[in-house]
């Protein structure tokens, strides 16, 4: 007997629409007069007019990649979807000024209480055009430069000029193109030498008209030393049509900056999601993509880095959960073009109902060069009988003084391991919550549970000396995200028992605090604790040491 | 003969076909073993010539053999050749094939093998490359029998200017079938090898256990390794993994060679030596094994 296992996922968070009145509508379809009307209503430069109509073209010349990817790309009906829609292009900079009708829609999504708590900025984005736009005055003083693409071109032409469009080209793919005709909204930051921005920046998108596509351009500037995450989540309303989201997304680390770009997509499940995402890393920079999709009917999204300068670092971890009628064609690509750079990738997927998951990857290190390190790891898991995943990758190492290697494993979850979690759950339920009447999905709300815990242990393998706060941030915003996204409920505590009792301002290098309540372990006398370390927990399972997979299954082993 | 080309060549499957005259068929009837193999040489002469090589081993119920396929030039002239080799297993029989090429260094090569395995049938390919300038592999395993066993292996030193291009598919129609697939490539100076492999796993195939892995030892900064390989997958009860590694050789073994009066070029070529024999050691049959290492040891000049 087949059990579909009830995720504990709640979509229907995002899925609700209010009747907006736009000022601005393009109308449907896509022409030169579409990108007139855009550049009219935005009040383009001459210079952005003409790259909107040299990519129009571009777009209209690629074919649809269908020879190597999902045939369901052809469903898009380009001549039937709303290039822009806005109630003007300037942002507002406190909530109480932001129009009533879209006020209400992130209320409800929660986007001004998050800021208040824990985020350095809040981009809001509704449509086609950011709705809200603020960072904290302290950020701001430092010279952090944080608006929407409009502003970042009209205000900071001279350094939006330079890099924008210089990672990823026009023609990189045919949705590039579509999206470099079309671009409106997403995020312009810029950070000076030096600074170390504490908290994160957020932006959340928001499509809530049918048959819209929503294209988004982000471009952010790390400038030397200086550190940044961005965080950015999406939702939309469920509509019976298809919705088309295709963003670009640019990412420039100068030396010895870090970039951290996390990503949550609920997208609703009749959204094509094609985005295209890459970073460029120069001297001992690093640029780190966390990608979470949840949503959507079909994602590409393969997040890239291009090591450019020595020593450079790269890592993308990608999370991807494929339900019933989804397609999650997630990647990375990892381009290594200077010595001594390293990379990482951590792919792990789900794939349940008709669900299909695919990892497709790209590892490059070019000739000539020295001491380049990639390590690849895919795991996938699959549910049900008619789940699906692939894996695709493409890798190219040259030199000999390079070293590469790739795994991926695929599995289901073997009746052991449900043995081993079983008897667990009867001398401790409270911790594990699992209900022994329906092993199969408590495994998997368990999995989800370890994927999110194996990522963030991942970081702190890889970059050991990161500080404790950092991975604890990253957890918590995440989390934040997704709980706030109406993402995973009771999503992954990196405390068994933890609950934020309090979230502080920082002090110090700390960016956040995070009390929690003694454990159970720590509440005993301490002749009574028992130290449980995790690789006694890992040493428990017999299975671990052979399969790659059953590892995540087995990182929780700690906390018994 | 009647196997499905998927993986590319369908051209050079057609041209082969029209102008096949030669090869070797052979046909094991059920319940016999052969205890001594047999070899098959396919030879090439002349400049500009052209071979078409045809191997088709039909191995019965439960019957057992062992073949050795050679492909060699008489001369260093450029040639042509296009080769065909159809395994087909029927239920519990048990073949170990070895295709050893060995072409001259000008000679364009393509090699489409399929292997079809029925239930509890085991086959063994191990496709060496040790010459051709440019040499196309296609390997297609279809596992068509509950618990049947495909192992495919193959060993490419490759220097100079050549250039080795291998597909396979290892396709798993059947459930509990076993799939194990290792190729390894040693690249030295400018030459290149591709990888592009994948393992299907159709919906009815439950208790399916594939494994694919390439491994690149790089020996030269010009080398230029691709390795692609890939998963489909389209049941749940499967164990499936791949893997793709490229490293250069171990300084720290160079040195415990060096340090023991090896020079530094032959540390170099027994451990490529070493490298390959890793693979030869999962063959069954004691002589053969033996006999291939004889062969390696003296392509890569060890002795």
């Amino acid at each position: 007997m087949e059990t579909k296992p009830n995720l504990n996922i709640d979509r229907s968070v995002g899925d609700f629409h209010y009747d907006v009145d736009y000022e601005f509508d393009a109308g449907i379809g896509l022409s030169e007069k579409t990108i007139d009307y855009i550049c009219d209503v935005k009040k383009d430069p001459d210079w952005i007019r003409a790259f909107r109509k040299e990519a129009l073209r571009k777009f209209n010349a690629m074919p649809m990649p269908t020879n190597w990817a999902s045939h369901d790309l052809d469903n898009i009906v380009f001549e039937n979807i709303r290039y822009y829609l806005s109630q003007g292009t300037q942002p507002k900079r406190s909530w109480d000024d932001v129009p009533e009708d879209v006020k209400r829609t992130f209320e409800r999504l929660g986007i001004p209480e998050q800021e208040r708590k824990f985020l350095a900025g809040v981009e809001a984005q509704f449509d086609s055009e950011a709705a809200y736009s603020n960072i904290k005055a302290a950020v701001g003083e430092q010279g952090v430069i944080f608006v929407g693409s409009t502003e970042g071109l009209q205000k900071h032409p001279e350094i939006f000029k330079k890099w924008f469009g210089k990672v990823i080209p026009t023609g990189d793919n045919k949705f590039s193109a579509l999206n470099s005709a079309v671009f409106s909204g997403g995020s312009f930051i810029y950070i000076p030498p030096g600074v170390k921005v504490k908290h994160p920046l957020q932006a959340y998108f928001r499509i809530n008209a049918e048959n819209f596509g929503q294209f988004e351009r982000t471009l952010i500037i790390a400038d030397e030393g200086s550190e940044v995450m961005y965080m950015e989540g999406c939702t939309a309303p469920k509509f019976e049509t298809s919705t088309l989201h295709s963003a670009v997304v640019e990412l420039v680390a100068l030396k010895g900056a870090k970039i951290q770009y996390i990503t949550v997509q609920n997208w609703s499940a009749n959204v094509f999601n094609l985005v295209t995402k890459r970073g460029l890393a120069h001297e001992e920079a690093e640029i780190k993509w966390i990608d979470c999709n949840i949503g959507s009917r079909l994602t590409m999204k393969y997040p890239g880095v291009i090591m450019k300068g020595r020593k450079a670092r790269g890592e993308v971890i990608s999370i991807a959960l494929a339900g019933d009628g989804q397609h999650q064609d997630t990647g990375a690509k990892m381009v290594h073009a200077a010595d001594e750079t390293t990379s990482n990738i951590v792919s792990k997927s789900i794939s349940l109902g008709s669900g299909r998951s695919t990892y497709r990857g790209l590892v490059q290190i070019g000739r000539h060069l020295k001491g380049c390190k990639n390590n690849t790891e895919c795991d996938a898991l699959l549910i049900n009988t008619e789940s699906r995943t692939d894996t695709y990758p493409a890798i190219t190492v040259r030199g000999k003084e390079n070293a590469c290697q790739h795994e991926a494993s695929v599995s289901k979850i073997s009746a052991e391991q449900i043995f081993y979690m079983q008897q667990r759950t009867s001398c401790n339920n409270s911790r594990w919550n699992i209900r022994s009447s329906s092993s199969a999905s408590s495994t998997l709300r368990w999995k989800a549970r370890s994927v999110e815990r194996s990522k963030v242990e991942n970081e702190h393998h890889t970059y050991g000396k990161y500080r404790c706060g950092d991975i604890r941030m990253a957890r918590l915003v995440c989390r934040g995200a997704i709980n706030r996204l109406g993402g995973i409920r009771e999503l992954p505590h990196p405390v068994p028992q933890g609950r934020i009792l309090e979230v502080r301002q920082p002090q110090g290098p700390r960016p956040l605090r995070v009390r929690r309540s003694p454990t159970r372990r720590q509440r005993r006398p301490p002749h009574q604790r028992l130290h449980r370390t995790r690789r006694v927990g890992r040493k428990a399972c017999p299975w671990q040491q052979h399969s790659p997979s059953s590892r995540i299954v087995a990182t929780g082993g700690r906390h018994f | 003969m009647a196997q499905p080309v998927e993986l590319g060549s369908r051209k050079y499957a057609a041209l082969h076909k029209a102008r096949l005259a030669g090869g070797a068929f052979l046909f094991v009837p059920a319940n016999t073993s052969v205890q001594l193999p047999i070899e098959i040489f396919q030879w090439v002469e002349g400049a500009n010539a052209s071979v078409f090589p045809h191997t088709l081993i039909v191995c019965g119920e439960n019957s057992s053999v062992t073949v050795l396929d050679y492909f060699k030039s008489a001369d260093k002239h450029a040639s042509l050749a296009c080769g065909v080799n159809d395994l087909h297993l029927a239920a519990g029989a048990k073949l170990t094939y070895v295709s050893v090429q060995d072409w001259s260094r000008e000679t364009t090569a393509f090699h489409l093998n399929s292997t079809s395995v029925d239930s509890n049938a085991t086959c063994t390919a191990l496709i060496a490359n040790f010459g051709g300038g440019f040499v196309r592999g296609e390997s297609l395993s279809r596992l068509v029998g509950e618990g049947s066993r495909s192992e495919m292996y193959s060993i490419n030193p490759v220097e100079g200017t050549r250039e080795i291009d291998q597909r396979t598919l290892q396709d798993h129609v059947a459930p509990h079938a076993t799939s194990d697939l290792l190729y390894l490539n040693a690249l030295d100076d400018k030459s290149r090898t591709i990888f592009a492999g994948l393992i299907k796993v159709e919906p009815g195939a439950k208790g399916t256990d594939a494994y694919q892995k390439v491994k690149n030892l790089i020996l030269s900064d010009d080398a230029d390794p691709n390795s692609m390989p890939g998963l489909e997958i389209l049941n749940d009860e499967v164990r499936c993994s791949h893997g793709a590694t490229n490293g250069p050789v171990s300084q720290d073994e160079l040195f415990y060679m060096q340090a023991r009066g090896i020079t530094r070029d032959k540390a170099r070529r027994l451990i490529v030596n070493g490298f390959f024999n890793n693979l030869l050691a999962r063959l069954e049959n004691e002589t053969l094994r033996a006999y291939l290492e004889q062969i390696l040891t003296k392509r890569l000049a060890v002795a």
